[in-house]
């Protein structure tokens, strides 16, 4: 496969409108050159084709230079024939002049094999769209709610942990997020966990496929990282020691979210035991319902602390072959390809022959990684706790289609997937809320000292008080569905202040130096600091009568709103500190903040 | 262990194959890919041995592949 930078070119947007136009195109003559005017690239066209391969490339070749390429697969059936027999191919092709392109539009629209051939445009999306040529058939993604979830979220410094039959390297797969990984098969090499199969490969891509490189297909946290744990041989087979070995490796080697697109009959004691150990690590374990299409929810899914997931169709309606049952979590897209080919689950991996493809596959082990990519975005806007993950994903979930005979809860347990509303709770509404926290906190010092005459009403606090505010409570990041992932750097703006060590150094229990920083962040120690050098630094009687004072007390009731937060929702896992301490860690942490505040408010001791 | 049956191909996961015994119980067929795919359809003998409890294909018992017999 060829590739050449696109230049800023959005070619998705022109595929989207022939995909829409198909039918139109294939029954009537398409006017030979439609002036798409001044947004036009010029001399170069998109052409999509079916059948041979070969064959395109030398059409193509006689009428321009083929600038990048896209084979997707049409048939799941013919894994076992040459990727170039049956497929359909996206050309970008160079023609040159407009002589050039007008001629070459015109021989490729008289052929039968061609399903659009169309000069490229430049198109300005009001909400963002990645420019990878096959999102347009990604329905998957649109229907897990992706796009919306992008404008706040991408997966920034979380590791997905991919447990299954290995990850390959390929061109669509960002090789800078894909981690060192690591063989649990008997008898294989522990350095080596690169896929012989191609199932793990195409699971890792629904996560984290490369987007908005301009080819291929995209993922739903096209930032995070891969962690690929090779637990399945090159059939698809593998044990319970194994599995159970690779969950505890992920929760210690800065895992977030695992993903488990894989299952078993059998429950094993030895796997629930590390299931319930990477959650009290906090990670968010998800996994597989099973594919017997029955009411029996397959190991580990099964087991407390893993988060099952059934699978859906493009209709929201439980797949044919998805398990389901009481431990049903939470629905997602798998595919239905009852409905069509092209109603699989699109992504790259390696074919049989060992070489890069475009496969649409169906299957519980599908819809996992769609949750996993949404969690994982959740995680990078500074939702640790697993519990609240969790809770997140499954009470923005959209309601699956109700079937007569069958309990709605057990199909889809929430609901189905909808990253978007999620990764919206997150930002908007959690930041908006703590921006109420924090504000009314202020309001109750500022009140308390005015009644008490220790702040008169001439002393205004500003905008350095109320900016720290905003700023320390996180409030900000009710911005973030505006589109703040779409600006580098500004996108931290979509976490609090005290998680701003995530991205940088990784999110606390991943390494030393980020659970320190997660410690700190989530606690009193900086404002209470800054207070006293603001003390200590103003002869006033009201220290936030200054600049630098009423920045800090500002910080400082910010803080404490976030706090409150944090201990409400219980929304941040600490490394050692157990969950259900966590609140009191928090609001503890709120009081002495609120304090330090309040004291920069006026000199005197609270009488 | 040997077990006789109809070879079935799911399209999930990827690929599939499937043992459907005289009763109707069904068994995940690992590896021999090649020689079930000529198969699909066909009652066969499979010579196989446990294929461990878990897998991609979730979708029952697992039996590695090491013969197949067309009856």
């Amino acid at each position: 496969m060829t590739s050449q930078p696109l230049a800023g070119v959005r070619t998705a947007l022109p595929l989207a409108l022939a995909a829409g136009l198909l039918a139109a195109c294939a029954s009537k003559p398409a006017p030979v050159y439609q002036d798409p005017g001044s947004e036009a690239v010029p001399g170069q066209i998109s052409v999509e084709l079916r059948g041979a391969v070969p064959a395109h490339r030398a059409l193509l070749s006689t009428l321009g230079k083929v600038l990048d390429e896209q084979v997707f697969e049409e048939d799941a059936e013919d894994l076992f024939l040459p990727r170039d027999r049956f497929a359909e191919s996206v050309f970008l092709l160079e023609t040159g002049d407009e002589a050039h392109t007008v001629a070459a539009l015109k021989t490729l629209r008289a052929r039968p094999d061609v399903v659009f051939a169309e000069p490229v445009v430049k198109l300005h999306a009001l909400a963002w769209s990645p420019n990878d040529p096959g999102y347009q058939k990604q329905w998957h993604l649109r229907e897990a709610g992706a796009p919306q979830a992008w404008e706040a979220a991408r997966g920034q410094g979380v590791t997905v942990a991919v447990l299954d039959t290995g990850v390959a390297p390929l061109d669509d797969l960002d090789e800078s997020r894909l981690l060192k990984g690591h063989n649990f098969v008997p008898g294989g090499k522990p350095d080596n966990a690169v896929d012989d199969h191609g199932h793990g490969t195409h699971v890792a891509g629904t996560i984290a496929q490369a987007t908005d490189n301009g080819r291929g297909v995209a993922g739903m946290a096209p930032r995070a990282r891969i962690l690929p744990l090779k637990v399945l041989d090159a059939n698809g087979g593998g044990t319970s020691a194994g599995i159970a070995a690779a969950i505890r490796y992920a929760a210690d080697h800065g895992a977030q979210v695992l993903n488990l697109s894989l299952g078993g009959g059998a429950r094993s004691e030895e796997m629930a035991r590390a299931v319930a150990y990477a959650r009290r690590k906090g990670c968010l374990v998800v996994c597989a319902a099973g594919n017997e299409g029955v009411r029996h929810v397959s190991y580990p899914a099964a087991y407390p602390g893993a988060t099952a997931i059934s699978a859906v169709g493009p209709r929201g309606s439980i797949a044919p072959y998805s398990s389901f049952g009481p431990e049903v979590a939470l629905a997602a897209p798998g595919g239905d390809k009852s409905q069509g080919e092209e109603f699989g689950v699109l992504q790259q991996t390696v074919g049989e022959d060992g070489q890069p493809a475009y496969r649409w596959f169906q299957g519980t082990s599908m819809a996992t990684p769609h949750v996993a990519g949404a969690a994982a975005l959740l995680y990078s806007v500074g939702v640790t706790n697993p519990a609240a993950v969790q809770s997140l994903l499954q009470s923005s979930a959209r309601a699956g289609v109700a079937l007569p005979g069958a309990k709605a809860a057990e199909l889809y347990g929430s609901g189905v997937l909808d990253a978007g509303g999620a990764v919206r709770t997150a930002t908007l509404w959690w930041g908006l809320t703590r921006l109420f926290l924090a504000g009314g906190l202020a309001w109750f010092a500022i009140a308390h000292a005015r009644k008490l005459g220790q702040l008169r009403p001439r002393n205004a606090l500003g905008v350095p008080f109320w900016g720290a505010l905003l700023l320390a409570s996180g409030g900000v990041a009710a911005l973030a569905p505006a589109g703040l992932a779409r600006v580098a750097g500004v996108s931290l703006l979509a976490l609090p202040p005290a998680a701003f060590s995530f991205p940088l150094l990784g999110l606390p229990g991943s390494n030393l130096a980020a659970s320190i920083a997660g410690w700190i962040g989530f606690s009193a120690v900086v404002p209470f600091v800054l207070a006293l050098v603001a003390r200590g630094l103003s002869r006033s009687s009201s220290p936030s009568s200054g600049f630098f004072g009423a920045l800090v007390a500002g910080l400082c009731f910010g803080q404490a709103g976030l706090l409150v937060h944090a201990g409400l929702v219980n929304a941040v896992h600490l490394p050692l500190l157990p969950s259900f301490l966590a609140p009191a860690w928090f609001l503890v942490g709120a009081v002495i903040s609120w304090g330090a505040g309040r004291g920069l408010l006026a000199r005197e001791a609270v009488r | 262990m040997k077990l006789r049956g109809r070879v079935e191909k799911r399209d999930l996961e990827g690929g599939i194959y499937l043992l459907v015994q005289a009763g109707g119980a069904k068994t995940t067929l690992l590896g021999a890919r090649a020689e079930l795919a000529g198969a699909v359809g066909q009652e066969v003998e499979i010579e196989g041995e446990a294929g461990g409890g878990f897998g991609l294909a979730m979708s029952g018992p697992q039996v590695k592949v090491l013969a197949v017999k067309k009856i």
